[in-house]
């Protein structure tokens, strides 16, 4: 007799102990997963749009930059698109300022209707330098806001624009 | 400036600097004409968006006017009203080739654009499509406020 006979009681008890678990892990498998999502959440791409523009063609001189995302209203989701002038700044760093008047929210361009040097607003003549400063005595009482920049396999992305702190 | 509640708000506050009405004008056809009608009224739809984005703090998009043959002539109302209402501009903006012969009925200048139709174009394209074509109009609207200043 060199094996011991496995008893009835005993392998009920195992095959509960067994199935016991698997229900256990089963239920605290997702709340441990929910308990931990902010962590995960946060590794995935920050709140950044990725661009078309490449960083090492940015120059001095401020391009247009479109991009497009979804986004999820009440009710659908749409595709957005939104616009950044992008410029490297004399101390080499990335500049991306949004296109929206602040003024009433029309959109300027860089050296339009041959305004040099400035950001031109053609709706009330609102003009802004070239770091989203307002211009005094043009209609706009604050400067361009600013996006937060990004780099992504050598490509730029963009996060939501920020209230501009320059003076 | 969209046509909805916020929008409008600011632009009684602002009567001053919001003085220009733009108004989609837009054929309907039930009959033969019926999916060109659509096709307009997409296109046009799409312009308009992105005109009230360029101009959003001068220019207020009302809904489209769209038409039966018999009711075209009618469009001038909405401008005699929007200019008694002290809007110093009212620009139209159509695809429908028939205004140009009758600009001078409606009180208000006619943008005219020849209607390409989206079909089942991809997204990006569309949107670089309109993008192009709305960027031509950004000068004429421009040069419209100042011809219209004179």
């Amino acid at each position: 007799m060199g094996k011991q006979p496995v008893s009835r009681r005993q392998f009920l008890n195992y095959t509960l102990t067994g199935v016991g678990g698997f229900m256990a892990a089963g239920m605290l498998m997702p709340m441990v997963r929910f308990a931990v999502d902010p962590v995960l959440k946060g590794e995935a791409a920050g709140d950044f749009h990725p661009t078309q523009q490449k960083i090492a063609d940015l120059t001095d001189v401020p391009v247009r930059v479109d991009f497009s995302y979804e986004q999820t209203d009440a009710w659908y989701t749409s595709e957005v698109t939104s616009t950044a002038w992008v410029y490297k700044n004399d101390k080499n760093e990335i500049v991306a300022l949004s296109p929206i008047c602040k003024h009433l929210g029309c959109t300027v361009s860089w050296e339009g209707s041959g305004h040099k040097d400035k950001f031109f607003c053609p709706c009330h003549n609102g003009m802004y330098e070239k770091n989203g400063k307002n211009v005094p005595n043009t209609p706009p009482l604050r400067p361009l806001d600013v996006y937060p920049t990004a780099e992504k396999d050598g490509l730029l992305q963009l996060g939501k624009p920020q209230a501009n702190n320059i003076v | 400036m969209n046509w909805n509640g916020k929008d409008a708000a600011l632009v009684e506050q602002q009567k001053n600097y919001i003085d220009t009405v733009l108004v989609p004008l837009v054929p309907l056809d039930f009959g033969k004409e019926f999916r060109q009608s659509a096709e307009q009224y997409e296109f046009i739809g799409l312009l308009a968006d992105f005109l009230e984005r360029q101009f959003k703090g001068r220019i207020v998009v009302t809904p489209p006017y769209a038409y039966v043959p018999e009711m075209a002539g009618n469009a001038a109302l909405w401008s005699q009203k929007a200019r008694s209402a002290a809007f110093k501009h009212v620009f139209f903006l159509t695809a429908d080739s028939m205004w140009r012969a009758r600009e001078n009925e409606l009180g208000g200048s006619v943008i005219l654009v020849p209607s390409v139709p989206l079909g089942n174009m991809e997204e990006s394209v569309k949107y670089s499509l309109i993008s192009h074509q709305a960027k031509q109009l950004v000068q004429m609207v421009v040069e419209k406020w100042q011809e219209n200043m004179e």
